[in-house]
């Protein structure tokens, strides 16, 4: 081993361009490719912040239709919201990248979708474990969600509202 | 609540973190360079041995100082006229450091660049092996001549071009040998003379009447020609402190202009209480006083007391020349010079340019002014009370020539006066200003310091005009 | 695959790709002097940073952008204590590696360990038994009584003490109501208790000389009285009084008179007190935008270039871009920190961050200030960055707080 860096030292020591080391010329081309490096990673940094910043933006947006909690959340044990906004895409489920968040033994880790389709809200079950119901009937394909609807999914039960479209079908 | 103080503390924070990023920009432009250029830093001398340094030549092209490299491979400095140059030029050495030139444009002379892109690609690609050389603006027969001058004396010589701030010759006495530094180092620092100091760039003199010249800018600016008359009774008193004439004569009504040619103290220590602290400061600091002139050695900042006393006695004592008021001989050649320049102060130039190995011009130092002191109109009229001056009897008149100026004998604390003059030469192709100091010489600067001036003009005449 | 994932794994990648080139780098430079432990621990620095940061971003749900941050501010100091001393950049690799688990272990104490909030005058009686102990026991090195030497480690137990006054103000203040009514013989005792306790532990500090650790103790409890104390006319007295100390003291201490001077002008004392920080000035002036290159400059004409001045040392090599980039890496850090106490609702939880983030704040600032002479030399270090084993822990401790702190989690 101390012979491959002995090597590697006298390698890098012979002089190319006069009295300049190879080792010269590699340490003054890395340093532009050093600088290049911190700041490609403070640019990502700040842009990664800057989508952050962002997402939490669009989240606090209150919309006109979301879903409402009527389980009480005593009796759950794990965090719920009163009120999820409804975005034009929204995914539910156990998993943390979901838009809805719900660490339910029963709900599987992406259990549902609800997604906006030309004003009508539509959801989605995404082959989940043990079911999506809309008014106490399961759904098996995608169902139009109407004002006032009660959407179950595991133990938790969700209110839809949207008192901006609101008609029968 | 608590969530808005958090902002504003955020905030704070953030604001300080920027401005730290902020100064590092200005710490890199502004200041890295006149740091980085200091003795104390050894990186200065890393590329000596690899790097023969460049050479240093008079305005003509004559040879100052070379290098070679000797039997041992090591780099010799030899310098051709050691003695006269030995402050301007300073010296290289592994002990005792840089000084002067050698100092200054030491990146310049080993051809190291190592802050700039290019300079370092250019490393990459064609090292050279051999510095880039000076060419001063000095003239070595001036420089020469000047030398001589001063034999018997300590002081300095300033010779400059007051159009272009050329500085033509600059020598100062008691000087050394740089190439013998080794052997008389110990004796050269325990000298009470200081030779080792450059006298013309860091030498601080009390000016006595040359400050006059100054003091007659602020009154010419300030007073009008009714308050410019003064009833002169020999002497007068100021606060308790009592100033009279050279050998107590009185003058009567008189105006500045006869003020100037007689060197009347009582006139400028009155008018200059009456001209006041403030506008004498700015007066001061239009000459560049108080300032840092920027040239291609260090120059010391002359002290003008008008910045800081408001006391009566002190505002007329520095009025003519005395008091805390203390000036390096370059400062005093820049003085004459705007007057000579029709108002306006020269930036003072030493070297003219740095070429490389093959010669071609790398830097080209342009000329420029620092500061106009006066507006033309009386900086004219300054300049033909000063012509006056000379040819009412000063020893520095030539005949058919237009010579002006002003001496000084400035009391100091030891007792033994400094003869000053400082005077210009309005010749065609050959505006010259010069600055004599004689120091603790004590005579009088008419007698001693004046032939001298004039002798630097006629050899300037005899050598450069065609 | 969201663009946010693929911006983190770009990010780590570039730490990745730089540690590997810059290790590359100093290695053939101190060829000679390598033996095969020290290379095989460069080599272990760049797969475990890698490995630990695809950790904490996999099983870790808070905040992600900390670890990351740090991981590069560290890469940057270890190569450069690389170069400098081999023998160095191989201790601090080790100091990293135990870093990291301390982040691991302070992460799992801050998030199990019950009522943390209620543990106010613990906190306050393990600071003041470092500091005694430390004044006990301890050694003068470089004119601070600071260090606790056991063995072949030398500690500096001041480090621990700040994360400890964090918690303690933290946890007073959220207990504040418990406090605010005591008196002694009519004495509102209530008021004062805090500052008391605060100015007490500062008291010790300055008994060390380690100034500046009081200064940093002086901002975050400036800072956190700031944003929690209901009664604002006890920060203008906090205030006052500090003022009032800091030049007391230095009417009283020479040795701070003498910094003071050394800061003024230290180009009259270069020879003697102002060496160091010319020394710093030089290096930092010589290195352009760009520096000099690894290994081509002579930081080790820097005293003391590994822990203090390594701020120097980097900017002479690596450019002042670089320190431009290291004290920007600092922004991102204690603003994310900050960022935490907005959207924690637990009291503790947001005081505890603000503290923190404070701390990293207050320390890199005032030797950044101290090493370009803006601000007198305080003989501190720059978190992850300088050369300092407790330095590091230390820094790795409050960093594993953050961390937990900023989890979405109900308080026990």
């Amino acid at each position: 081993m101390t012979e491959i860096l002995n090597g590697l030292e006298r390698f890098f020591s012979t002089n190319i361009f006069g009295t300049l080391s190879l080792y010269d010329v590699i340490s003054t081309g890395l340093k532009y490719v050093f600088v290049f490096i911190i700041y490609y990673f403070i640019f990502h940094i700040i842009r990664l912040i800057y989508l952050d910043i962002r997402a939490i933006d669009r989240d606090e947006t209150p919309s006109e239709v979301y879903l409402r909690l009527i389980t009480r959340p005593e009796t759950l044990n794990f965090k719920v919201n009163e009120i999820y906004y409804l975005n034009p895409q929204n995914s539910i489920g156990r998993g943390d990248e979901n838009s809805i968040v719900l660490k339910d033994r029963f709900i599987s880790k992406l259990h549902a979708k609800i997604a906006e389709q030309r004003g009508a809200y539509v959801l989605e079950d995404l082959k989940s474990a043990n079911g999506t119901f809309v008014n106490d009937r399961r759904i098996l394909q995608p169902t139009r969600l109407n004002n006032r609807d009660v959407v179950r999914l595991g133990d938790v039960e969700l209110l839809f509202v949207n008192e901006v479209h609101d008609h029968d079908d | 609540m608590e969530t808005k103080r958090t902002v504003r503390l955020v905030a704070a924070v953030s604001v300080l973190f920027v401005l730290l990023v902020v100064y590092m920009t200005y710490f890199q432009i502004f200041k890295a360079d006149k740091i980085a250029m200091n003795s104390y830093n050894q990186r200065l001398s890393v590329d000596e041995n690899a790097v023969v340094r460049g050479d240093i030549y008079d305005k003509n092209r004559v040879l100052l100082a070379t290098s070679y490299k000797d039997e041992e491979g090591d780099n010799i400095r030899e310098y051709l006229y050691p003695v006269l140059y030995a402050h301007v030029i300073g010296y290289n050495h592994v002990s005792y450091g840089k000084t002067g030139l050698e100092l200054a444009y030491n990146n310049a002379l080993l051809n190291v660049d190592t802050q700039k892109t290019f300079g370092q690609l250019k490393n990459l690609i064609a090292p050279t092996g051999k510095g880039n050389d000076l060419v001063l603006t000095i003239d070595n027969r001036l420089q020469e001549r000047a030398y001589q001058q001063l034999e018997g004396h300590k002081g300095s010589i300033v010779l400059l071009n007051y159009q272009t701030g050329e500085v033509l010759a600059m020598a100062g006495r008691p000087s050394f040998n740089p190439m013998t530094l080794d052997a008389n180092w110990d004796e050269l620092l325990s000298d009470a003379d200081s030779p080792l100091i450059n006298r013309s760039t860091q030498g601080l003199y009390t000016p006595g009447s040359s400050f006059k010249v100054i003091t007659a800018a602020a009154i010419l600016e300030n007073l009008t020609r009714e308050e410019q008359i003064y009833e002169d009774r020999g002497e007068t008193v100021i606060d308790g402190y009592t100033i009279k004439n050279y050998l107590n004569e009185s003058f009567g009504e008189i105006d500045l202009e006869t003020a100037l040619i007689n060197s009347v103290n009582t006139y400028f220590a009155d008018k200059g209480v009456q001209v006041g602290a403030s506008a004498l400061q700015t007066t001061a600091r239009k000459f560049m006083m108080n300032q840092a002139i920027p040239f291609d050695i260090p120059v010391a900042e002359s002290i003008s007391p008008f910045a800081t006393e408001r006391g009566l006695t002190e505002i007329a004592a520095a009025s003519f020349g005395q008091g805390k008021t203390l000036v390096t001989p370059l400062q005093m050649a820049l003085v004459i010079a705007s007057i000579a320049n029709e108002g306006k102060m020269p930036a003072p130039l030493l070297v003219d340019r740095v070429i490389s190995p093959e010669g071609e011009v790398i830097t080209q130092k342009s000329q420029s002014t620092l500061s106009t002191v006066l507006p033309e109109g009386y900086a004219k009229e300054l300049k033909d009370d000063l012509i006056d001056t000379v040819n009412a009897g000063t020893r520095a008149m030539i005949e058919g020539k237009i010579v002006g100026g002003k001496t000084g004998t400035a009391e100091t604390a030891s007792g033994l006066t400094h003869a000053w003059f400082i005077a210009f030469l309005e010749e065609e192709d050959l505006p010259l200003a010069v600055a004599v100091v004689l120091e603790e010489d004590d005579s009088l600067g008419g007698r001693t310091a004046a032939p001298i001036a004039r002798e630097m003009f006629l050899d300037a005449m005899y050598l450069e005009i065609p | 695959m969201t663009t946010k994932q693929v911006t983190e794994r770009s990010l780590r990648r570039s730490v990745f790709l730089f540690q590997a080139l810059a290790l590359f780098l100093v290695i053939i430079y101190d060829a000679e002097r390598m033996t095969l432990n020290r290379l095989y621990f460069a080599l272990l620095l760049v797969g475990v940073t890698y490995i630990a940061n695809l950790l904490v971003r996999k099983l870790l749900k808070g905040e992600p952008y900390l670890f990351i941050i740090a991981t590069f501010l560290l890469s940057i100091g270890t190569i450069m204590i690389f170069r400098l001393d081999s023998t160095s950049g191989f201790k601090q690799i080790i100091w990293i590696l135990a870093g990291f688990v301390m982040y691991f272990l302070s992460y799992l104490a801050m998030r199990f360990i019950p009522k943390l909030d209620k543990l106010t005058f613990l906190y306050f009686g393990l600071a003041v038994l470092l500091f005694v102990a430390t004044l006990a026991v301890g050694r003068e090195i470089n004119g601070a009584r600071n260090w606790i030497i056991v063995g072949p480690i030398s500690i500096q137990p001041t480090e621990i003490s700040k994360i400890l006054l964090v918690l303690f103000i933290a946890s007073y203040y959220s207990r504040y109501h418990q406090f605010e009514d005591l008196r002694v013989k009519n004495f509102p005792a209530g008021n004062y208790l805090l500052l008391g306790c605060v100015y007490f532990l500062m008291g010790l500090a300055v008994l060390q000389k380690d100034l500046g650790t009081v200064l940093i103790f002086a901002a975050i409890f400036l800072a956190m009285q700031y944003i929690y104390e209901p009664k604002r006319k006890m920060i203008l007295f906090n205030f006052l009084l500090m003022a009032g100390g800091g030049t007391v003291a230095t009417l009283l201490f020479s040795h701070i008179r003498v910094r003071l001077s050394t800061w003024i002008n230290p180009w009259e004392y270069i020879d003697t007190i102002g060496y160091q920080i010319t020394q710093s000035l030089f290096a930092i002036a010589s290195g352009g935008f760009l520096g000099t290159g690894i290994g081509l400059g002579m930081p080790q004409t820097i005293p003391l270039a590994e822990s203090d001045f390594i701020f120097a040392a980097i900017c002479e090599e690596m450019g002042i871009l670089t320190g431009m980039g290291i004290i920007m890496l600092f922004l991102l850090l204690c603003y994310r920190s900050y960022k935490i106490a907005f959207r924690q609702t637990d009291f503790f939880s947001r005081a505890v961050a603000i503290g923190l983030a404070t701390m990293f704040a207050a320390q890199s600032m005032i030797i950044f200030g101290g090493v370009l002479k803006l601000i007198p030399l305080t003989g501190i270090t720059i978190p992850f960055v300088s050369y300092g084993g407790s330095s590091m822990l230390a820094s790795f401790i409050a960093l594993g707080i953050l961390q937990c702190l900023s989890e979405e989690r109900e308080r026990a």
